[in-house]
């Protein structure tokens, strides 16, 4: 019962529970065939958990909430259609045009749509300029905690907007790059160019905020939300400062209905089919499913269905058409860390590399449907698939070569006679922090069994997925192996994973993502306690191919860029062991038509779906 | 002669338990006349009360084997239908026991408790029910009974319980009382109060009374009969005379002699308890069940189980002993301590 | 009275206060994320995390942070779980508004639960006593063995499946958001719940009353009852049962009191609003005020069906009336 996916979701989206994601869809999988679509019906959805930060848009860093942002309530300058098969195609969603873009990359001007109003209680106020600043500024107040704040951050080491730095650091009270020229013309002024800037206007913190809405909710302005967008919380027209929307009650229920100021020819995007969408929170996976066998409930928004269930859709040729599998952009991986022998050892890494049996991690995950083979850590769609069959640690079935594995591990310091077992104290009991649910403490056993013969044995310690994070977060915990990790795309460009994950000046004191401390320099090493404790004092670094990639704009040699860093970052480094590219698996009643899967959140788009005959 | 009032016959209990048969009451005879005041001695385990329960019906075991007769007014109680003896309980026949405290419900009025007896025998109103418990609260000297009626049993001291005890049991008038130790909780100066007052209430009511006790003492002055009991059995019955100075059974002398004394020629003397133990009620001794502790058995006792056996008109005992005898040693060693 | 009551109420706060302070110490020693961290959202500036300490108090001394929430810790309206103070960490919603918005949920399951426990143990009971190792108590035995082991979880999950999946006789888990308490109850939502709750409940009561009931059969007054030719009916539930029963109050008190502090696992099971729901999210989310508040809430309950308890018992039982 408690597969509360993701319900931990602090660190919810790009890490690691089970289905968070970002950016554009892969397949967008076409739903039950072209039938006739009647617009109108109450859409039920059911979710395990709430979201994680009270629906406030510039807080949630959840794919869930996300979701529900992008088709539902947040319109963004620039957004995706889920209908387009490139999923890295933004389109103008609030912008009446593509941004014009200045030869030297450093200015972005938009055109904001014509007599597209707020929902109510602010059905009369047009959006304008100033009502984008306001969202930007309000993500650049400490206080209110934003989630993702350092995307637009102006850095030495990354392209953000002018002034945000300064204005999130108190020392403005405006963010200079931000410029409202007059009514429909907003400026953005970056301090270097960023040609993935556009994803990062697409993302629902941008979206735009009516004048006085938000202002005395620093906390809690999720229940006071104006939307944008086709839907709204029911009863938002009784909104006022003290007075919540009735329609999202946290922990229980979130109602939508449609929202009378949404003009459907200013949105190319959304169909909104439904008149309705009620989302039940609580539950277990598998009272939701047999709800959606019964026909009680349209889907299960965030988990995957019970393994009985994918077992049962995939095989009935009368249920076939009611699952949706799609890949959800992430990747599940053991990591290394290079500061804690034996694994500052490049060979001992590479061993491992070779040992472990990915399909048999992945069949205890559920099997082919739950996803491909990951043979490296940025996900092919990222880099437009340029790694194609790359395996460098090729193994029959990807089932694990041991004795690749010892000729990789003979190459080591730690093996002193050279026979391919680890015969240096430091390959004793190493200790391995897991996640405690299912799947991965069976995986955890399945590593001690690969790992084995290399000499090398674990102490497997399994946490509480939060506890789990925790200890990953925190460089200063010194854990040496990890197997409960995931990253799932925050948008359509490698950045959101290289920054977070493999830059070194990105390594934080707390909520650190950069778990093997790939690139840290002597005096992290030495801040951290590597150095006085280990005697390590030096880690591999890809920081230099990164900055490189970084500046690129043109898109395709991004990708090219990136792929050569994965493969560099596999084969030279080997800090990871990626075993899985992961899938969302959805099951649906059989009234679901049109479903349509959105790559941005890695969920089913809810301003696509309609229902057969109507809801009739 | 006057029908008796109870006429009990050959009344044997036995309860089958799991290390045996435990034959409680192993045939009993006797007749109470009305009015009259029987006392019934013995030791715990002598049956004497198990007699009265079984009697009344209320023995607690659904295994027990109850075999004999016991006529009141003529019809044999123990062939009564459920619903007919619980008319004769509490109207006819009224039973108090020995501890009042216990035997009284804790949660419950005091007066509502007697006028609940009242009421489950005779059409009465809630409030005339009541008028009738303070009445009788009154008649056994229980002062500003009104006040105490709406009490509960735990705002009465002993002496006071035991008196609404009897209250509640005369309540109806009934023809026969039985008190199972009425006094045995008591201490010493309440004990002759109750016993007087069951004296002077017996006059009032016009009521047969049976005193259930293993002292003695306290039947000395109040019983027109008096009934030792042993081992299931009545081992002698007689009147005062009788039983005080003229007593035929060696289980009597020892109860006599073992009665501690406070005139001179007793002072610096020691207690002459009976010796040994009261026999097992499942493997009784054949022949005479007290013979392994009397000093004056012989052979026959070993085999033969006496009878009660009259000396006179109102005089019995249970012993092989010749009636020369008994009066022999009765004086000799009994009469001698006097 | 009034002075026995004043007591009592004193009593009730310190007991708020021990075991605030004991919920407190605990949450401050578990390996729990540092709430600051889990507010600050992703990647955090050690800059950012420090504004929030500050704002949750984070960066006072534990005894000043402990003062803050024990000032709502007193019964008192406008006092007790103030909203400054208890303010969720993850929802954003005061923790008293949550708490009152689910208390009728889990006030109908533990009432309507309660009932019929009480319906179903104490004729089971009784009858066991009447006829003891009949087939009746035999029978009441096994009941009472089953009732006792099957995992609430478990029989939710059977009973779910059995009458709403396959016999659809009543509807699934969970309350619409329009439905308020009376249609909930009216549409058969609790139906379910209140059984696989009352189950356990009702072995045990059955149990107790067969025990009891016995043991007060064989006292002393039971049998002067019989001797005043009282029908046996009356002995049996006039009685007997009066006095057998007073514990039962006692229990009853408790026991409900202990269920309105939440219904833990029958609430997730059948996705029920309720108080339990809400303390087991708060805890998987390590949300402090959220936890502090509920078991606050969920002690003060316990105080006051003690409190209840205790003169409802002197009220049944004259031997024990205070002075």
């Amino acid at each position: 019962m408690l597969a509360l996916v993701g319900v931990l979701a602090l660190v919810a989206a790009a890490c690691g529970g089970d289905d968070e994601g970002g950016a554009t869809g892969s397949t967008a999988t076409g739903a039950s065939g072209a039938q006739e679509i009647t617009p109108g019906g109450t859409f039920k959805a059911a979710l395990l958990s709430d979201v994680t930060a009270g629906f406030d848009p510039q807080k949630e860093y959840y794919a869930v909430a996300w979701a529900f942002y992008r088709c539902c309530l947040a319109r963004t300058l620039l957004s995706y259609d889920p209908n387009d098969p490139d999923s890295t195609h933004l389109v103008p969603d609030l912008a009446a045009a593509d941004p014009e873009i200045s030869s030297d990359g450093l200015t972005w001007v938009f055109t904001i749509k014509d007599g597209v109003t707020f929902g109510p209680p602010y059905e009369d106020v047009e959006i304008t300029a100033q009502d984008f600043i306001r969202a930007f500024e309000r993500e650049g107040t400490p206080e209110v905690a934003a989630g993702y704040y350092f995307y637009y951050l102006d850095t030495a080491s990354q392209g953000g907007i002018v002034g945000f730095s300064d204005f999130y650091n108190g020392k403005a009270d405006s963010i200079e790059g931000l410029v409202a020229v007059d009514d429909k013309t907003l400026e953005v002024h970056l301090n270097r160019p960023a040609g993935d800037l556009g994803y990062r206007l697409a993302m629902p913190a941008t979206a735009p905020i009516p004048e006085g809405a938000s202002e005395n909710h620093v906390d809690d302005y999720g229940r006071f939300l104006v939307s944008s967008g086709p839907y709204m919380f029911e009863g938002s027209e009784q909104i006022t400062d003290e007075t919540p929307a009735p329609g999202y009650q946290p922990g229980k229920s979130i109602t939508l209905v449609r929202n009378p100021s949404w003009d459907a020819s200013t949105d190319s995007i959304r169909k909104a089919y439904v008149d309705e969408i009620d989302v039940a929170i609580g539950g277990t996976a598998e009272d939701n499913q047999n709800k959606i066998d019964a026909g009680e409930l349209d889907i299960e928004y965030d988990g995957i269905p019970p393994a009985e269930a994918i077992r049962r859709y995939t095989t009935d040729p009368e249920l076939q058409d009611q699952i949706f599998v799609n890949s959800s952009d992430g990747v599940r991986f053991l990591w290394m860390n290079l500061a804690v022998p034996p694994f500052d050892d490049l060979a001992v890494r590479r061993a491992i590399n070779y040992a472990i049996d990915r399909d048999g991690m992945r069949r205890l995950r559920g099997g082919e449907t739950v996803g491909d083979i990951a043979t490296h850590m940025i996900i092919p769609s990222l880099e437009n698939d340029a790694l194609g069959d790359y395996d460098p640690f090729p193994s029959p079935n990807h089932a694990g070569d041991i004795e690749a594995a010892k000729a990789e591990m003979a190459n080591s310091k730690y093996d002193t006679d050279g026979d391919g077992v680890c015969d240096d104290p430091v390959c004793d009991n190493v200790l391995f922090v897991t996640d405690e649910a299912s799947p991965y403490a069976e995986q955890a056993a399945l590593v001690q069994d690969n790992l084995e013969p290399l000499g090398i044995t674990l102490d497997i310690k399994a946490f509480e997925r939060s506890t789990m994070y925790n200890k990953y977060f925190n460089p200063k915990e010194h854990v040496p192996f990890g197997g409960g990790a995931g990253w799932f795309k925050d948008y359509a460009d490698a950045y959101s994973f290289v920054y977070p994950l493999f830059y070194g000046p990105n390594i934080l004191d707390a909520g650190n993502t950069n778990y093997p401390m790939l690139g840290a320099d002597p005096d992290q090493l030495r801040k951290y306690g590597y150095t006085q404790e280990f005697g390590v004092t030096e880690v591999p670094s890809i920081d230099d191919q990164a900055e490189e990639c970084f500046a690129l704009v043109d898109p395709g040699e991004r990708t090219t860029c990136f792929a050569e860093l994965d493969r560099i970052l596999t084969e030279e480094i080997a800090a990871y062991v990626p075993f899985l590219f992961d899938n969302d698996v959805d099951t649906v009643s059989t009234r679901v038509q049109n479903y349509v899967y959105s790559g941005f959140d890695s969920l089913m788009a809810l301003d696509q779906v309609a229902l057969a005959n109507g809801g009739a | 002669m006057t029908v008796p009032l109870l006429e009990v016959r050959d009344l044997r209990v036995r309860f089958p338990t799991e290390d045996g048969v435990v034959k409680a009451v192993d045939g009993v005879s006797f007749s109470i006349e009305p009015g009259e005041t029987l006392g019934v001695v013995g030791e715990s385990g002598s049956g004497k009360s198990v007699s009265f329960l079984t009697i009344m019906g209320l023995t607690r075991s659904r295994t027990a084997i109850i075999e004999g007769e016991v006529l009141f007014k003529g019809e044999d109680l123990l062939r009564m239908t459920n619903d007919d003896i619980q008319e004769v309980r509490g109207s006819q026949i009224s039973m108090i026991f020995q501890d009042p405290m216990t035997s009284l419900h804790p949660f419950y009025r005091v007066g509502v408790q007697i006028s609940e007896s009242i009421r489950t025998h005779q059409k009465v109103s809630k409030q005339e029910g009541m008028e009738q418990a303070v009445e009788m609260l009154h008649r056994v000297g229980i002062p500003r009974p009104e006040e105490r009626a709406r009490q509960y049993p735990h705002e009465f001291s002993g002496g006071m319980r035991q008196r609404a005890m009897i209250a509640m049991a005369l309540s109806l008038n009934p023809d026969l009382l039985i008190a199972d130790e009425p006094t045995t909780a008591l201490d010493v100066t309440v004990q002759a109060q109750i016993l007087d007052l069951l004296a002077r209430l017996k006059q009032e009511f016009n009521a047969a009374i049976v005193i259930i006790t293993h002292d003695l003492g306290v039947v000395a002055e109040h019983c027109d009969q008096i009934q030792v009991m042993y081992a299931g059995k009545i081992v002698e019955s007689g009147n005062r005379h009788d039983v005080y100075y003229d007593s035929h059974h060696p289980y009597t002398w020892g109860l006599l002699s073992s009665i501690p004394r406070m005139d001179e020629a007793a002072v610096g003397e020691r207690l002459k308890p009976i010796k040994g133990l009261p026999p097992s009620l499942i493997f009784l001794p054949p022949g005479c069940a007290f013979h392994p502790r009397c000093p004056h058995r012989f052979d026959r006792c070993e085999r033969e189980v006496p009878a009660l056996i009259p000396s006179d008109g109102h005089h019995a005992s249970a012993c092989h002993l010749s009636l020369a005898d008994k009066e022999r040693i009765f004086k000799e060693q009994v009469m001698a301590r006097s | 009275m009034g002075r026995y009551l004043i007591r009592r109420t004193l009593f009730l706060i310190l007991v708020l206060f021990i075991v605030s302070v004991i919920t407190f110490v605990v949450f401050v020693k578990l390996p729990a994320q540092d709430p600051a961290i889990r507010a600050a959202g992703r990647s955090p500036t050690p800059e950012l995390i420090a504004t929030i300490r500050a704002k949750f108090g984070l960066d006072r001394p534990l005894y000043v942070q402990f003062g803050r929430f024990a000032r709502g810790i007193v019964p008192w309206p406008g006092v007790f779980l103030d909203e400054q103070v208890y303010f969720s960490y993850t929802n954003h919603v005061a923790v008293k508004e949550e708490i009152y918005s689910r208390v009728p949920v889990t006030a109908t399951l533990a009432l309507g639960a309660a009932v019929l426990w009480l319906a179903i143990g104490i004729p089971i009971g009784i009858v066991s006593a009447i006829k003891p190792r009949s087939i009746f108590d035999r029978g009441g035995m096994v009941f009472a063995l089953i009732g006792v082991s099957a995992p609430v979880f478990w029989l939710g999950l059977l009973a779910l499946y059995v009458f709403w999946y396959k016999l659809q006789w009543l509807p699934g888990s969970g309350i619409p958001p329009e439905e308020n308490m009376i249609q909930a109850v009216m549409a058969g939502r609790f139906i379910l719940p209140w059984f696989v709750l009352a189950l356990s409940f009702a072995a045990f009561y059955s149990r107790m009353v067969r025990g009891n009931l016995i043991e007060t059969m064989s006292e002393d007054y039971i049998r002067t009852a019989r001797a005043k030719g009282i029908s046996e009916n009356r002995v049996i539930f006039k009685h007997g049962l009066r006095a057998a029963l007073t514990p039962v109050v006692t229990m009853l008190g408790l026991d409900i009191g202990i269920l309105l502090g939440g219904a833990v696992i029958t609430e997730t099971v059948f996705n029920l609003p309720g108080l339990g729901q809400y303390a087991v999210r708060s805890l998987l989310n390590s949300d402090f005020p959220a936890i502090m508040g509920v078991t606050i809430f969920a002690a003060f309950f316990i105080c006051v069906a003690n409190l209840f308890v205790d003169v409802a018992y002197a009220f049944l039982d004259p031997r024990v009336r205070y002075s």
